[in-house]
């Protein structure tokens, strides 16, 4: 601080304690100017009566030095730039502000040529410099040597350059894009195993389409690492088409984030990734409506993981309806054109026939004549030849064209029979006669086997009846029994003088035994 | 396998072909003969496409690069909940 300024003398000078000259505001960083007290072995002049006022350039001038002086070099400030104006001399004025205060700046030629970065209104930028004093406007304000972008702003911008590099090389342009069956029957699905995405992704794609095959490939969606983790998930299903068989689509998808939680979709090898990949890649990233760098140049993007899948996996209802309506329409065309077919033989046969009569009616009437010539040169012979020959020609040009009608008929019959067989009534005929062959055949077996039954039956009551009892007496056997009625069939418990009873056929006989003998 | 019977069909050709096919049959230009042929061949893809509907069941399978090769897992959809 200049103690020997012009100003600062005149207020050591007073003799009064002076005012301390207000320091100047927030900007004071380092030591104020302190009046010097060393007045004391100083004389000083006497106060003139009105201080002398200072000149405008005075004045400025010590704001400027004031204000270089007290402000660190270099500083830095955060604030959004607003009012970006790049003047013909090359230098660029513009506004650094927050929500409670703005500052005006300005950036020399050399330093914005100087600058990677390309500054524009609404960007969050910190700025180094410093502060400046510009004296012929009497102006505070902050000289910008470098710019760089803050946080998020740096990522925004490393979009904006991917993309328009992107661009540039024509990987985003609508006629790369392959087109995805519409009714795919396998697809690959990339994503994270954790999360809903996953889930609904699946349930929707099954929902619409329940024959639908899917590949699933888990991957990291976040973090570095994601990246890598993902285009090796692309490559494995490109490179592995003969065991998995063949992908119509792969669908890469995430669940919703903010703008940093997807940063990994922007990812430039990744893009390449997808771009190259032989089978075609639909995204659905995040909940937002904006696209991510992946969704940029995929061949087919959704508002969200269900969004894309419903956008690729398309409704087998709609297949069935599609089928419904093709057979219904050829079934029409076909029985329509038989037919005209039939109606159009018909009115030709009607025609040949009309046609024929007349000639042959024409013909009639020429031999009428000649008959009658005939008949005056030479009557019988001469005419009842003629009329032979006459004749025979007539049959036989009737017969032809009887032919010639029943040739084609058959072939018309003949198709119309390929069409019916189609028709299911044949079918249940057949099938019908089938039945009650087989239904017949059965009758009589069931028959036949209840006849052997009965057979048997009869066989066997024979036979029991032969073995009764009283058949064997018949045949002259007999029967003793001891007192006690138990029956004796041995000579073991025989005695004599024991009483026996004998059944015969028609009676007993009591007896007593007179003797046993051994056979 | 399911799988190796449809390898040969393939859905979306099939409902191309029978685009034309019934556009061809439609607009009538070509002999009664030719007709019945397409119309043949139309029923035919038809039945096809419907058998697949009808049978085909889905599958899902989750793959890994693993150090000796693909590694190949079938689940359930109950299973990817989980």
């Amino acid at each position: 601080m200049k103690n020997d300024h012009p100003l600062f003398m005149n207020f050591n000078a007073a003799p009064a304690p002076a005012k301390a000259h207000p320091s100047p505001g927030p900007l004071a960083g380092s030591q104020t100017r302190t009046p010097s007290k060393k007045g004391a072995s100083t004389d000083l002049p006497e106060r003139p009566k009105r201080p002398a006022a200072m000149t405008v350039s005075e004045a400025c001038n010590l704001l400027g030095e004031t204000i270089e002086s007290c402000t660190p070099y270099p500083v830095q400030i955060r604030g959004e730039i607003t009012n970006w104006k790049v003047a013909r001399s090359g230098h660029a004025y513009l506004s650094l502000r927050d929500d409670q205060a703005s500052l005006d700046c300005v950036m020399w030629k050399r330093d914005l040529e100087k600058s990677a970065l390309k500054p524009a209104d609404g960007m969050t930028i910190v700025a180094t410099g410093q502060m400046r004093f510009y004296k012929p406007r009497g102006q505070v304000n902050f000289q910008v040597s470098a710019m760089s972008l803050e946080g998020r702003g740096e990522l925004e911008l490393r979009y904006r350059e991917l993309c328009q590099k992107l661009l540039a090389e024509g990987l985003l342009a609508a006629e790369r894009k392959r087109s995805i069956p519409r009714f795919p029957m396998r697809i690959g699905l990339i994503t994270s195993d954790t999360g809903d995405a996953l889930f609904d992704v699946v349930t929707t794609a099954l929902r619409r389409f329940p024959p639908l095959q899917i590949v699933f490939v888990p991957t990291q969606v976040q973090g570095d690492a994601a990246p890598a983790d993902m285009i090796g998930a692309i490559r494995l299903l490109n490179d592995n088409a003969q065991s998995l068989g063949p992908l119509d689509a792969i669908l890469l998808v995430r669940g919703g984030g903010s703008f940093e939680d997807l940063w990994a979709f922007n990812d430039e090898s990744l893009a390449r990734t997808i771009a190259k990949s032989r089978i075609p890649i639909a995204t659905g990233i995040g909940h937002e409506p904006d696209q991510t760098i992946a969704d940029l140049v995929a061949d087919a993007c959704g508002p969200t993981p269900t969004g894309v899948a419903q956008k690729v996996v398309g409704e087998s209802a709609a297949v069935r309806d599609g089928l419904a309506y093709f057979s219904q329409r050829m079934s029409e065309k076909m029985y329509q054109y038989l037919d005209t077919r039939n109606r159009d033989m018909d009115a030709a046969e009607t025609k040949m026939e009309s046609h024929f009569q007349r000639r042959l009616a024409d013909m009639r009437r020429l031999l009428d004549q000649f008959d009658r010539r005939i008949a005056s040169i030479e009557p019988a012979r001469l005419a009842s030849q003629k009329a032979m020959a006459v004749e025979t020609a007539r049959q036989r040009l009737m017969d032809t064209m009887r032919q010639r009608l029943q040739k084609c008929r058959p072939h018309v019959d003949r198709l119309k029979d390929r069409l019916q067989s189609h028709s299911p009534s044949l079918r249940i005929e057949r099938l019908s006669s089938k039945f009650n062959v087989i239904s017949r055949d059965l009758t009589s077996i069931m028959q036949r086997r209840v006849q052997q039954a009965a057979e048997h039956c009869r066989h066997f009551a024979l036979r029991l009846d032969e073995s009764h009892p009283d058949k064997i007496l018949q045949r002259g056997y007999s029967i003793t029994t001891l007192e006690d009625g138990r029956i004796l069939d041995s000579v073991i418990g025989a005695s004599p003088g024991l009483k026996i009873s004998t059944q015969l056929a028609d009676g007993r006989l009591i007896s007593t035994i007179e003797a046993v003998k051994n056979a | 396998m399911a799988d190796k019977k449809n390898e040969a069909f393939n859905l979306e050709h099939t409902l191309e072909e029978l685009t034309k096919i019934t556009e061809q049959i439609s607009a009538g230009k070509v002999g009664l003969e030719e007709s019945l042929r397409l119309y043949e061949k139309g029923m035919s893809m038809v039945n096809q496409c419907r058998a697949y509907l009808d049978a085909a069941e889905s599958r899902i399978r989750v793959i890994s690069q693993k150090a000796d090769g693909l590694e190949i897992k079938e689940v359930s959809i109950g299973e990817l909940k989980a």
